[in-house]
């Protein structure tokens, strides 16, 4: 679900006009819901949007996607020329602050920059004018909490004026139903979204009693590959799982080790045709119960892994040893490379 | 090029060379600030912006004005190897560049204190007989935007009175008018970054073709001028040994491959914050389908079987179908 953030009820008012809003229990802030969206009234500054965002992404967790609707004053005499006078902010910077948030959609190429006070001096508003075209008073903190709650966020300003001296607040704030007007209008045209597909996704793909998290995030990584290679990583999955799960050789997350395995070889077939061969050039030798292929290791390397506690034992692994050869491991693997 | 804001800095405002800089950019509005620090970096600026609002800093380098490589950085870990920075950025876009992770900012810096760069380069081969590499290009293209600046004729006067010095200017440009109205030097090479046509079209965006660069080659050739050739980065794809025999084929069409001084190898690479970044940048990118992980030092790059094969791959072809002495060749950060 959409939380829409005004930094002024009157900024909003057409969304009350329209809907039924009822005010929701959260902590100190104004917030409102409606069956189709939520709606919050920031207050102006940075920390004001700061507070009544935190308290209610960590409250309302069926937010998807986080819009902030308006008003920004232009910081350069040029932007006089700029026709739109209703646009969508690409990059949010801050007045005090290091980091930037980009919006998730932006087509845009105007950022704005979020002023710890009104921009009402020309000599402010140069300075701010080295990073941003564009100037408001909360837009940053609102993008800074959507992406430390890892929400979609967008935003969008209406142009009001050229920030500074001349800069008539009541005249900005005797406009804002007209501003609510288009809001609401340019609001009707972004569908929101309403479920997380992602998350869809995972739990479809990846069956709990077979996969652990762990399990999960080794696969994700290989199924990226797949799908850069353009194949269909979740018909590939299915069709693998099918394959384990008819096999019946594996249970629990034997089956999703099984998969990860087979994923694998999908992925890297060079690599995984690799260590078969390896792990066949050892079974042959007798010494798969000793030696151990560290695929994963940066130069291909070896790990003895067997117990002894006689000397004659180590005798007997030493003499088993004597048959491995280095030179036929690297001609295995330049076959395989070749293949 | 346009870039959507200059910015100078005060005390150079009246040098010449950043009156010639203004005049080529023939953009004479320009912002003046105390320094480009002020505004360079001081916010994190996404890579991309690079593409649309990419802004431009006339500055002076301050600090180290030469800097010690690192190890494996050159022909041979017994020279000494500098790199010395004359800008920030680049104006080309390859995919892979460490630079998306390195600043926090793509906008450009020209630093225009070149007098105090070769000055801080003469005092170092003054003290220092045995033979010094100084390598320009660590954190740009050498001879991009060349055309603006036209510095290398002065590096070029300071490294002819130091014959043990060399001079190494890398790039992925074809913008080579400059220095081919200047004498060339034994001891200045322009060394060239060369990828498989394919890899150049889909991953070194805005940069020069290969075509161009080869024709680029040829002429500093004819002219002179001493060439080296970075096949780095190397990537690995289905068609690799076709995709290369195709390369060194046009190579060998307009270049003498046995003249080139050295060629460096390298293999694609990315520290774990610049992996991130190009995670981040080029999500559709053809290079995370291949087979990186994580590796010995913590940086991702291909396992080391790839690597070798890789870099054996084309040492052998240039050594035996090229006759390229094998002592010209190195493997770069390996």
């Amino acid at each position: 679900m959409d939380l829409l953030v005004f930094a002024h009820r009157l900024e909003a008012q057409c969304f009350f006009d329209k809907h039924h809003l009822t005010r929701e229990e959260c902590h100190f802030t104004e917030l409102y819901k409606s069956p189709h969206f939520y709606l919050l009234i920031c207050g102006e500054g940075l920390q004001k949007a700061s507070e009544s965002m935190i308290a209610t992404l960590s409250t309302q967790t069926e937010i998807s996607r986080v819009i902030n609707y308006g008003v920004a004053g232009f910081l350069k005499p040029e932007m006089f020329n700029v026709p739109p006078s209703f646009l969508e902010v690409r990059c949010h910077y801050s007045e005090n602050h290091f980091h930037s948030y980009q919006n998730a959609e932006a087509n845009s190429e105007f950022d704005c920059i979020s002023a710890h006070e009104r921009v009402l001096k020309k000599e402010y508003a140069k300075r701010l004018s080295l990073f941003a075209p564009l100037a408001d008073r909360e837009s940053w903190a609102i993008a800074r909490a959507s992406s430390l709650f890892k929400k979609d966020f967008r935003s969008f300003k209406y142009l009001s004026d050229f920030a500074d001296e001349s800069t008539d607040c009541e005249d900005i704030k005797s406009q804002s139903s007209v501003f609510s007007q288009i809001f609401y209008k340019e609001y009707q045209k972004i569908k929101p979204k309403t479920t997380d597909s992602q998350e869809v996704e995972t739990s479809e793909i990846f069956p709990s009693r077979y996969f652990s998290h762990g399990l999960i995030q080794q696969s994700q990584k290989v199924l990226l590959v797949l799908k850069n290679k353009k194949l269909n990583a979740s018909e590939i999955i299915s069709e693998i799982l099918e394959r384990v799960l008819a096999s019946k050789k594996f249970y629990g997350r034997g089956v999703g080790r099984e998969v990860l395995k087979e994923l694998k070889r999908a992925a890297f077939p060079q690599s995984m045709h690799i260590e078969d061969h390896i792990k066949e050039f050892l079974k042959e030798k007798n010494l798969h119960t000793i030696l151990r292929y560290l695929s994963n290791h940066p130069q291909h390397a070896f790990k003895i892994e067997t117990p002894f506690n006689t000397t004659e034992e180590l005798q007997d692994i030493l003499k088993k040893l004597s048959v491995f050869s280095c030179e036929e491991i690297d001609a295995l693997i330049e076959k395989g490379l070749s293949q | 090029m346009k870039f959507s804001q200059v910015f100078v800095e005060k005390k150079i405002e009246k040098n010449p060379l950043t009156h010639k800089v203004l005049k080529k950019l023939q953009n004479p509005n320009y912002t003046v600030i105390d320094s480009y620090e002020d505004v360079f970096q001081k916010k994190k600026k996404p890579y991309l912006h690079k593409r649309t609002s990419l802004q431009l800093f006339l500055a002076e380098k301050k600090g180290e004005l030469i800097k010690k490589a690192p190890p494996a950085y050159g022909m041979s870990d017994q020279e000494n190897h500098y790199y010395f920075i004359h800008s920030y950025n680049c104006i080309f876009e390859c995919e892979y560049c460490y630079l998306q992770g390195h600043f926090n900012s793509p906008d450009i810096v020209l630093f225009l204190n070149h007098q105090e760069i070769i000055t801080a380069i003469s005092k170092k081969l003054a003290n220092t007989p045995e033979k010094t590499w100084f390598h320009a290009g660590e954190f740009s293209d050498s001879l991009a935007l060349n055309h603006l600046t036209q510095e290398w004729s002065l590096y070029f006067d300071c490294f002819s009175k130091y014959p043990h010095g060399i001079l190494e200017l890398r790039t992925k440009s074809a913008n080579i008018a400059h220095l081919l109205k200047l004498k060339p030097l034994k001891n200045a090479m322009v060394t060239f970054s060369l990828s498989p046509e394919k890899q150049v079209q889909s991953y070194d965006h805005q940069t020069s073709p290969l075509k161009a660069r080869i024709i680029a080659m040829e002429k500093l050739q004819n002219h002179g001028h001493p060439l080296g050739v970075h096949f780095d980065p190397l990537i690995i794809t289905e068609n690799f040994e076709q995709e290369i025999s195709a390369l060194f084929k046009m190579m060998e069409k307009h270049l003498s491959l046995t003249s080139i001084s050295y060629y460096s190898l390298g293999v694609v690479r990315f520290t774990p914050e610049v992996f991130r970044s190009f995670q981040k940048n080029y999500p559709d990118s053809s290079i995370l389908s291949s087979p990186l992980q994580k590796s010995f030092d913590g940086k991702i790059r291909y396992p080391y079987l790839l690597r070798k094969f890789l870099l054996e791959k084309i040492e052998e072809k240039l050594c035996k179908n090229y006759d390229v002495d094998k002592s010209k060749i190195y493997w770069c950060m390996e």
